[in-house]
C-alpha cells in the first residue's frame, strides 16, 4: 500500500484532528482503526512514523478512559516499534512516554498491560534505547526502580488481567547496560537471588528467556563471579539445572554435583530451546573466565551435566559452545599469568584461525543434524542465527 | 526457671518459687506427655492459641491471685491496680504490654504470654497497638520454643498491620524453625519489601534457601530409593509369575496385572527379615522352613537357591559328617531315612517330595502353594512309626 504524497497530505489533514482525547468517540475510534490497520504494513508504518505528529498523537490516546481507545492506541504502538527508526523516536517522544508505560505496567490494576509490556519491550531491543530507558530508571528522581521491575517479574500473578511475560525480555535488554547490571547484583540487597529460580520457569519461554539472558548479561560483570559463584546466590546450580536431563549417575559423580542437581527424576527434561540452552552455556562458560570460577566449576562436577547434553544436543551452535566449554573443564590450567582468560590477549591470526576451527566444526554439526533430520524425519532440528553476547532482543509484530 | 532460685535471697519466696518451679515443670512435663499422644492419634494441634493459654492460665503457676498474696513491688502494684480499675480497653491493653515487655525483660516468658494474652482480651480498637502486642506474644513465644503458636501470632499481628516490621521477620524466623523453608522465603521476602537491606533476614533467607534445596534433594533421592525399591519387586513378581508358582490367596497364573496383595504375601515373618530374592543372574532363593512334627521342631534356612536339591541340604544338615541336632537324641534322622512332604492346605493332602528335585520342581508342583513367603515342608524318618501315625490323619497322596 504505497501512497504518494497527496495522499498522505489527505490522511494527515483527515485523521489527525481525530486523534484527540476530545474527539468525538466514534470518528476518534474510526480514524484510529485506520491508523492500526495501517501500520501492519513496513510502508504504512513509514508513512506514520515519518514525523511525530501521528506518534504523539497516539502515544497520547493510550491513556484514554476508553479501553478500546487505549488498546488500539497500544496496538498501534507494537507495530511501530517493530521498527529501528521509529523505536528510537517513540523512545525520545516529550515526556518519557516509554518510562511512563513502564510505570503504568507496574501496578497492579494496570489496563493492556501485556500490549503496553511489549511496546517497551520491542523499543529496548535496541541498545540505544535501552541505555536511554537505562538512565531514565537510574535518575533519581525516577518513578521506575529496577527493584520494582523485578518484584513485578518475580511476582507470577502480579496483574490478574495480563501475563506481563514480556517484563522479562525488558529485563534482559535494560541488563546490557553495565550500570543496571551492578544494580541488580547489589550484595546488600535480595534481587538477584528471587530471579535465579525462573530459569526452570515453565510456564513462560518468553519471561524465562529473558531472565537468562538476564543471568548471562551479568555474567560480564568479572568482579562480581566470586559473589555470584557464592552460596549467597549460587547462580551455577541455576544456570546447570535447565542444562540437565534426566540420567543417573554413580554416587561419586552424584555427591559432587550442586544439591540442585542431584537425584534428578526421571520426568527431568531439558531446556526446550535451543537459544536458551545456548544461553545458559555461554553464561557458564563467562563464569569460567577467571581461575576462581573455572576451579570451583570444576569442583562442582559440571562436567558431567554438559558431557550428557553434548550427547544429547542437536542443535550445531549449542552443541559447539557445549563441547568448547567441556574440553575447558576437562583440560588442565593454564600456566600462571594466562589463568584470567577474559584478561589474556589473543594475537589476530590466532583469533582468525580459532573462528575458522569454529566455523568447521559447526558445518560438520550441520551436516550431522541434516543427516539425523533424514533418517529420523520427525525430529525437530532448527538453526537459528545465535544473537551477540549483550543483546537479547523480542520481538513482537 | 531455675534462674529466679539465685536472685531471690529470702527464703520464704526461694521456697515459693521453687513450688512453682516443681509444678511448672511438673505441668509442662504432664502437657508434654499429653503432647506427645495427641501426635499418634492427629496430625497438628488444631486448638487455638487462646485456648492453650487458658488452659495454662487454670495452672496455679499462672494464677493472677498468687502475685495478690505476696507483697509487690511498689512499681508492679501501681500497675496491676492501673489495670485493673482502667475501664479504657486501649490503656488497659497498654498497661498489659507493660508489664509483659517487664516480664520479657526478666526472661519470664510464661508470665508475659499471659500480660499479653490480657492485653490482646482488652480488644483496643487500636491496631497498632494490637499488632504490637500479638508480635511481643510471639517473641514470648517463640523463646519458649512454641514456634507454631509464635507463628500464629505473627498472622494475627499482620491482620491489624500487614507491615509490621517485627511481626513478619517473626513469622520468617518461625518457619525456619520449623523447617518450612519455602514458607520462610515467602516470609523473609515480605521482610525485603518493607526493609530491603534487613542483614539478618537477608542471611536467613540464604541459610532457608540452602536447606529448602537440601530438603527437595533427599526428597528426590527418597523417590528414587522408592522407585528402585519397586522395579526390583516388579521384577521379583515377575520371576515368581513366570515361573508358575503359585502363592497363596493371589491366582498369580491368571491374574496378568499385579497384585499388591502380592507384596505383602511375600513378606516373610520370620524374625530375620529373611525375605525371598532374585539375584542377578535371574535364580530365586527362597528362605524355607522345615518340620519336624516328631519333635515339634524347626530349622530355618535363610536363602534355598531354587536350583538346588533337597538331598544337598539333607546331605549338608543330616550326612555322616553333619553334627547330630541337639533334639535328635537317637540319632534316626540321617539323609537317606528322611521322607520329605508338602501340605495342600485346601485339600488337607500331603504330597511326597522326591530328595533328588529341585526347590524349583517343587515350588512349580501344581499343587504347591507358598505360604507366608517361606515355603515349608515336613521331614520325617522313612517307614517310623510316628511317620505313620501322623500319615494316617492326613488324605496322603
Amino acid at each position: 500500500m504505497a501512497m504518494d504524497q497527496a495522499t498522505k497530505q489527505h490522511v494527515e489533514k483527515e485523521m489527525l484532528p481525530f486523534l484527540k482525547k476530545d474527539a468525538r468517540p466514534d470518528l476518534k475510534s474510526i480514524a484510529l482503526r485506520f491508523i492500526l490497520e495501517t501500520t501492519g504494513s513496513k510502508d504504512g508504518r513509514d508513512f506514520i512514523g515519518e514525523g511525530t505528529k501521528f506518534l504523539s498523537a497516539i502515544s497520547d490516546l493510550t491513556s484514554d478512559t476508553n479501553g478500546d481507545i487505549a488498546k488500539d492506541a497500544y496496538f498501534c504502538l507494537i507495530n511501530l516499534s517493530t521498527e529501528d527508526t521509529i523505536a528510537w523516536k517513540i523512545m525520545n517522544l516529550p515526556d518519557k512516554l516509554v518510562l511512563n508505560i513502564l510505570h503504568r505496567v507496574l501496578k497492579p490494576d494496570c489496563q493492556h498491560a501485556d500490549e503496553a509490556t511489549s511496546i517497551v519491550a520491542n523499543v529496548t531491543r535496541l541498545p540505544s534505547c535501552a541505555k536511554m530507558l537505562a538512565q531514565q530508571i537510574l535518575a533519581s528522581d525516577s518513578k521506575v526502580t529496577m527493584e520494582g521491575i523485578i518484584n513485578v517479574l518475580c511476582h507470577v500473578k502480579f496483574n490478574k488481567n495480563a501475563s506481563l511475560h514480556y517484563i522479562g525480555p525488558i529485563l534482559a535488554n535494560l541488563t546490557q547496560v553495565s550500570d543496571i547490571r551492578k544494580l541488580i547484583m547489589d550484595r546488600q540487597r535480595c534481587i538477584m537471588q528471587k530471579l535465579l529460580p525462573f530459569t526452570e520457569f515453565k510456564d513462560s519461554l518468553i519471561r524465562r528467556g529473558g531472565i537468562v539472558g538476564a543471568l548471562k548479561n551479568c555474567c560480564f560483570e568479572y568482579d562480581y563471579h566470586s559473589w555470584l559463584l557464592s552460596d549467597e546466590v549460587d547462580i551455577l546450580s541455576r544456570l546447570l539445572l535447565p542444562l540437565a536431563g534426566n540420567e543417573e549417575f554413580d554416587d561419586d559423580d552424584m555427591e559432587r554435583l550442586p544439591v540442585d542437581l542431584q537425584y534428578l527424576p526421571p520426568e527431568k527434561e531439558r531446556e526446550e530451546d535451543p537459544d536458551l540452552r545456548l544461553a545458559l552455556i555461554e553464561a557458564i562458560t563467562k563464569l569460567c573466565a577467571t581461575k576462581q570460577g573455572r576451579l570451583f566449576i570444576k569442583e562442582k562436577n559440571a562436567y558431567v551435566i554438559l558431557r550428557e547434553l553434548h550427547k544429547w544436543e542437536k542443535d550445531p551452535h549449542a552443541k559447539l559452545a557445549c563441547q568448547k566449554l567441556c574440553e575447558m573443564l576437562i583440560s588442565d590450567e593454564p600456566e600462571e599469568g594466562m589463568q584470567d582468560l577474559h584478561k589474556v590477549e589473543v594475537s589476530e591470526h590466532l583469533v582468525e584461525k580459532f573462528e575458522k576451527m569454529d566455523t568447521e566444526m559447526l558445518q560438520d554439526f550441520e551436516e550431522d543434524a541434516e543427516k539425523d533430520k533424514d533418517t529420523q524425519p520427525k525430529s525437530k532440528s532448527e538453526t537459528i542465527e545465535s544473537t551477540s553476547p549483550t543483546t537479547e532482543s523480542e520481538e513482537k509484530a | 526457671m531455675s534462674s529466679s532460685k539465685k536472685t531471690l535471697s529470702e527464703e520464704e519466696r526461694a521456697a515459693l518459687t521453687k513450688k512453682l518451679s516443681d509444678d511448672l515443670e511438673d505441668f509442662v512435663a504432664e502437657r508434654s506427655i499429653a503432647a506427645r499422644q495427641r501426635k499418634e492419634t492427629e496430625a497438628e494441634d488444631t486448638r487455638s492459641i487462646e485456648e492453650i493459654v487458658e488452659e495454662l492460665q487454670n495452672h496455679p503457676a499462672f494464677l493472677k491471685e498468687i502475685d495478690f498474696s505476696k507483697p509487690l513491688h511498689p512499681t508492679v502494684e501501681g500497675l496491676m491496680q492501673l489495670k485493673y480499675e482502667s475501664e479504657d480497653p486501649t490503656a488497659r491493653a497498654d498497661s498489659y504490654r507493660d508489664d509483659g515487655n517487664d516480664q520479657f525483660k526478666k526472661k519470664k516468658y510464661a508470665i508475659a504470654i499471659d500480660n499479653y494474652t490480657e492485653g490482646i482480651k482488652s480488644k483496643s480498637p487500636d491496631l497498632e497497638l494490637n499488632a504490637v502486642l500479638y508480635t511481643n506474644r510471639a517473641a514470648a513465644q517463640y523463646h519458649r520454643k512454641n514456634y507454631r503458636s509464635s507463628f500464629m501470632d505473627c498472622i494475627f499481628a499482620r491482620k491489624f498491620k500487614p507491615d509490621h516490621l517485627k511481626a513478619i521477620v517473626r513469622g520468617a524466623q518461625c518457619c525456619f524453625q520449623m523447617n518450612k523453608f519455602a514458607d520462610c522465603l515467602r516470609w523473609c521476602d515480605a521482610v525485603l519489601m518493607v526493609d530491603p537491606e534487613h542483614q539478618d533476614i537477608l542471611e536467613l533467607r540464604v541459610r532457608a534457601d540452602k536447606r529448602k534445596r537440601e530438603q527437595e534433594r533427599d526428597e528426590r533421592k527418597q523417590a528414587l530409593q522408592e522407585r528402585k525399591e519397586e522395579a526390583e519387586e516388579r521384577k521379583l513378581l515377575q520371576a515368581i509369575k513366570s515361573r508358575g508358582i503359585r502363592v497363596s490367596s493371589v491366582k498369580v497364573s491368571k491374574d496378568s496385572k499385579l497384585d499388591p496383595l502380592l507384596l505383602t504375601t511375600l513378606e516373610c515373618h520370620n524374625p530375620t527379615g529373611a525375605k525371598v530374592h532374585l539375584d542377578a543372574s535371574g535364580t530365586l532363593h527362597w528362605p524355607v522352613l522345615f518340620l519336624y512334627p516328631e519333635f515339634t521342631e524347626t530349622d530355618f534356612i535363610h536363602a534355598f537357591c531354587e536350583t538346588n536339591c533337597f538331598y544337598d541340604h539333607l546331605t549338608h544338615m543330616f550326612g555322616p559328617e553333619a553334627e547330630p541336632a541337639n533334639w535328635d537324641t537317637e540319632r534316626k534322622y540321617k539323609a537317606d531315612s528322611i521322607e520329605i512332604f508338602f501340605e495342600n492346605k485346601d485339600e488337607e493332602k500331603l504330597y511326597k517330595v522326591n530328595p533328588d528335585d529341585s526347590l524349583l520342581d517343587v515350588l512349580k508342583h501344581k499343587k504347591y502353594e507358598v505360604t507366608a513367603g517361606t515355603p515349608t515342608f515336613i521331614l520325617m524318618v522313612k517307614d517310623s512309626k510316628f511317620q505313620r501315625e501322623f500319615l494316617s490323619k492326613y488324605k496322603y497322596h
